[in-house]
């Protein structure tokens, strides 16, 4: 006989000896003998997974979808698979950045952003809310069937009381005071809730004895083992159909189930909580990645065997599935072992209430509401002595007000959905925040804005198909929204958006909601740009394993606070005694002594903002820190301007090695022309005494004779004959002298007129040979002249090249002996360039290798030392070499002393049409 | 703390090579627990007495539980390096 005051009592019993558990472990922390830093507790406090939904709905859910409560264990199992790689990741840029929640993971990922972190907490509180409406639903209703004892209940006949006399008000009120007993005794530093954890740990052994002691009674108390069980089922055609899969669409509700349930092992605030938050070693993570799935696994045999015998025993099918683990026990008169159903079931509940209450708690606070009081200036937080009393308040009330959001919806929704269905609304919400949680560890060019617009997009989505629907359902909004869509827009049904029908309502939903939140998250992130936080974040989180990773920022800070002003602050959140000692610690690790020193250097403020972050929250903790640290963050605008400011170093010192190369060439082509100019001058003075010296050799001579002439009137005729024939060779020689330099001073200043036109080459060698004929019979030398008949006619200055050859030949002649030497001209064609080559050759005495490089400059006569008496002017070869460079031709000579000189030059076919001088 | 470079894929070239057998295991197990396996197992027949496919999921889950737990269990610790910080308070390095 169960009375009402044994329940309560035995229940109340319970609860004690779970607070005594956490205060236990609590007690354990602080003398730094922890409870819990071993992988079993880790592994069965992750358990807290399994809450009411797993205790008593899976038994519902697979009374009437048969194998389909499995899903949502299977999911899990295959997360805790790439746990090692996932979870311990995580793990990692948790410790390091003393992440505080899965809003807080979110907010520092990108960038420390409060707007990621409220949106986050938001969607949480809103998303959760129906999961917690589902534990208190399930703690009411047991209750309300376990005092209805031996008689029970028929489905629809528990009705909703007013508040006061409603049971799931109490049971709200109960599990508010006790959570609020356990999470919010006082604001931890050090972030871990140990004796909680403890405490969940115990509740997850008792929900699984309780389940499994279900479980055996059922299926070996009440029937004879497995065996008899399901050939008993067998018989009923009706249960042998729960046993299949069913049809295609059943396939797809299967693979979206295990894929939510896949990712909310991550997602829900609770599991991130006691997952990642909660872990004390990395090291348990390799004993909880098996030995969590094997707890589903054994909690999960029974529940077909406990639908199918409920099914069985309750044929007429007016008894809630959900309470057959009570129901069975119950009327087959075990009483005791359905009170440790019951205690089984209330540990499911209270474990998740309040480690889910304790994560949204803290996540309320640190990302909703101290981001939004420390902007409100009349407060003036900053400058508070005390605010943990304040962060606690805040707390409690945030738990109180989620549980009663709980019970709202309980009371809103009521009866209309089973525990299952109600969970897999939250189980949606949260997995909106699989592609910004997990992709930005992975993916370092996610952007802040790409996570905001996934996690809008994406609730916005899962609001829409899910949760109003739900309302509708209940009667809270008009039908036909369901029925026929909003504004009566069939496109827009939200269980059947865009027509995509068939399916149920929660794999609908999350295949839309996903497919927006990953859709706008990676579009969103390719086209937005990080800032410099971001990129910072960024890289701590995806690089955690790196050497240089998991430092925290302190790279961030470049300015440095006050000591006493820093410490202050965090004494205003942590309390005096806590920072003193975190401070020593510090001190003693690195090694100095803080007494001595006035400034704290960025590491400290780092540190000190590292420590604010594990009671505040990353993104207020910053906010904080900025009012006491001197030295502003660096923003992008300053990031981008040390870049500006080191490319433009680097631009700048390139331009000056670019500018020194140049000054250096200017400097050698200024000492080359200097060279030049200077050659030039001692050129021109040569010319000048050169041509002085040759004028007056001719003067001296003309007037030496006619002053004979004039002294001597008597003198014989032939002997007055000679000297006047001297008097006029003379003077003709200082004419052509005279000509000559005219000519190469023309030609130098390049005012000789030129007059172009069609010249046969051959022509011009016959002419300039009839010119020079006279030259040759007078010493005997005979001239060989060799014309090629395919030289081709050219577009050149006639008399010129007239000039040019009579020069050569003239030349030749001048240094032949007189019957031994014999000279020859020839002209050919020229086989590459178009053009032609005339070469005049004797076998004269050739010209000194040292002189041939000059000798086609001015007054560059070989044997000049030699021979007393040169016998040409000097110029020739100069004006030879004017002419063929500005009839765009080469002239050079090979020569070899002792066997005659070769002058060839090479005439193009067109000579250039400018009256520019060639080049020189 | 963790000196050793590591490779920027944490699943890459990994000297116990414990991440590719979590991969292979990740693979199978979504093999095992998903159609069209599945649908092999899902007729209505009966093993000593059990139901096919409830026989067949809990096994293969279990079996992809053993191989887990080998996979961890055996698999020699990595470096010490590799260990991550055991506890709180490592800040700014």
């Amino acid at each position: 006989m169960l009375l009402e005051w044994t329940v309560i009592g035995v229940s109340f019993a319970y609860l004690c000896l779970l607070f005594a558990i956490a205060y236990y472990g609590d007690k354990r922390a602080d003398q730094g003998r922890s409870l819990i830093n071993n992988p079993y507790v880790y592994a069965l406090s992750i358990a807290v997974y399994c809450t009411s939904w797993t205790f008593y709905g899976s038994v519902g859910r697979a009374a009437s979808s048969g194998i389909h409560f499995l899903p949502i264990y299977l999911g899990p199992t295959l997360m805790a698979v790439v746990w090692w790689i996932v979870l311990r990741k995580m793990v990692r840029i948790s410790k390091a950045n003393r992440i505080t929640s899965i809003a807080d993971f979110i907010s520092s990922r990108y960038g420390k952003s409060q707007l990621l972190g409220g949106l986050v907490t938001i969607i949480a509180v809103i998303g959760i809310m129906p999961y917690i409406s589902l534990q208190l639903k399930a703690v009411s209703t047991t209750f309300t069937v376990l005092l209805s004892h031996p008689n029970l209940p028929v489905a629809g006949q528990i009705q909703s009381a007013p508040i006061l006399t409603d049971t799931a008000f109490w049971v709200a009120v109960l599990l508010a005071a006790f959570s609020i007993l356990f999470g919010t005794r006082h604001i931890d530093a050090s972030e871990h809730h140990e004796g909680m954890v403890a405490a969940i740990a115990f509740e997850s052994v008792v929900k699984l004895v309780a389940f499994v002691a279900v479980g055996l009674l059922v299926t070996f108390g009440l029937f004879g083992g497995f065996g008899d069980l399901f050939s008993r089922a067998a018989e009923d055609p009706r249960l042998l159909a729960l046993l299949e899969v069913g049809d295609a669409g059943r396939f797809g509700d299967w693979i979206a189930l295990t894929l939510l349930s896949m990712v909310v092992i991550v997602c829900l605030p609770r599991q991130f909580q006691v997952a990642v938050v909660e872990n004390v070693d990395e090291a348990h993570i390799r004993k909880a990645v098996w030995m969590f799935p094997l707890y589903l696994l054994i909690i999960n045999i029974f529940v077909l065997p406990i639908a199918f015998a409920g099914l069985i025993v309750f044929p007429e099918g007016d008894i809630n599935p959900d309470i057959f683990v009570l129901a069975l026990p119950m009327v087959k008169g075990y009483e005791g072992i359905a009170l440790l159903a019951f205690i089984g079931g209330l540990s499911a509940a209270t474990g998740m209430v309040i480690v889910e209450t304790i994560a949204l708690a803290t996540m309320v606070c640190n990302d909703l509401v101290m981001p939004g009081l420390l902007r409100v200036r009349w407060l003036a937080l900053q400058s508070r002595k005390d605010l943990t009393r304040l962060l606690l308040a805040i707390r409690r009330w945030t738990i109180v007000i989620v549980i009663l959001l709980g019970y709202l919806y309980v009371r809103l929704i009521g009866e209309s959905f089973a525990l299952v269905s109600i969970g897999l609304v939250s189980f949606c919400a949260a997995a909106q925040f699989a592609p910004a949680l997990i992709g930005g560890i992975f993916w370092r060019g996610a952007t802040q804005k790409g996570a905001v617009a996934g996690l809008v997009v994406g609730f916005g989505v899962w609001l829409y198909t899910l949760l109003l629907p739900s309302f509708a359902r209940s009667g809270w909004l008009p039908e036909s929204f369901v029925t026929d869509g909003i504004f009566g827009i069939a496109l827009l049904r939200p269980y059947e958006l865009f027509g995509l029908g068939g399916l149920e309502p929660v794999t609908h939903s999350l295949i839309w909601s996903m497919m927006a939140n990953l859709g706008a998250y990676v579009l969103v992130s390719l086209l937005t740009r990080q800032s410099a936080m971001e990129r910072i974040q960024a890289a701590l989180f995806v690089d955690v394993f790196r050497p240089s990773g998991g430092q925290g920022s302190s790279r961030f800070w470049r300015g440095t606070a006050m000591l006493a002003e820093l410490k202050a602050l965090l004494a205003r959140f942590l309390g005096r005694e806590r920072t003193e000692r975190a401070f020593a610690q510090y001190a003693e690790r690195r090694g100095i002594d803080l007494a001595r020193q006035r400034e704290a250097d960025p590491q400290l403020v780092s540190f000190a903002e590292n420590l604010l972050g594990g009671t505040i929250g990353a993104a207020s903790a910053r906010v904080m820190v900025a009012t006491v640290s001197k030295g502003e963050t660096i923003g992008l605008q300053e990031v981008m301007e040390i870049l500006d400011e080191a490319s433009q170093v680097i631009a700048y010192s390139h331009q000056l090695e670019q500018k020194s190369r140049e000054l250096e060439a200017a400097t050698a082509e200024l000492r080359e022309a200097n060279e030049r100019l200077k050659e030039l001058d001692r050129m021109k003075d040569d010319f000048i005494s050169t041509v002085t010296h040759e004028l007056r050799t001719p003067l001296t001579s003309i007037r030496s004779f006619s002053e004979i002439l004039h002294d001597n009137p008597g003198l014989a005729g032939g002997q007055r004959q000679e000297f006047l024939a001297i008097i006029i060779r003379e003077s003709e020689r200082l004419t052509r002298l005279i000509n000559q330099v005219l000519d190469l001073a023309k030609l130098e200043a390049g005012s000789m007129s030129w007059t172009l036109e069609r010249v046969d080459p051959a022509e011009v060698v016959r002419e300039a040979v009839n010119a020079t004929s006279q030259l040759f019979r007078d010493k005997r030398i005979p001239l060989e002249v060799q014309l090629d008949p395919a030289a081709p006619i050219l577009w050149s200055d006639r008399d010129r090249l007239i000039q040019v050859i009579i020069n050569l030949l003239s030349n030749a002649v001048k240094f032949c002996a007189a019957d031994r030497d014999r000279v020859e001209v020839r002209l050919s064609r020229e086989s590459a360039g178009g053009g032609v080559v005339i070469c005049v050759k004797d076998t004269g005495p050739g010209i000194p290798f040292h002189a041939q490089p000059t000798i086609f400059e001015k007054f560059q006569q070989i044997g000049d030392m030699l021979t007393a008496k040169p016998e040409g002017t000097g110029l020739g070869l100069a004006i030879c070499r004017s002419i063929v460079e500005r009839l765009g031709g080469r002239i050079w000579v090979s020569s070899r002393p002792g066997s005659g000189a070769e002058f060839c030059f090479r005439l193009p076919e067109r000579a250039p049409a400018g009256a520019k001088e060639g080049t020189r | 703390m963790n000196q050793e470079p590591r490779p920027l894929a944490p699943w890459s070239g990994r000297q116990n090579g414990l991440n590719e057998k979590l991969v292979a295991i990740f693979l199978l197990a979504l093999a095992l627990f998903n159609p069209p396996l599945l649908a092999v197992f899902g007729v209505p027949a009966s093993f000593l007495g059990l139901p096919i496919l409830y026989l067949y999921l809990f096994v293969a889950w279990a079996g992809v539980i053993l191989a887990l737990a080998l996979a961890m269990e055996r698999t020699p610790d990595e470096t010490p390096e590799d260990r991550g910080p055991g506890g709180a308070g490592q800040a700014g390095g």
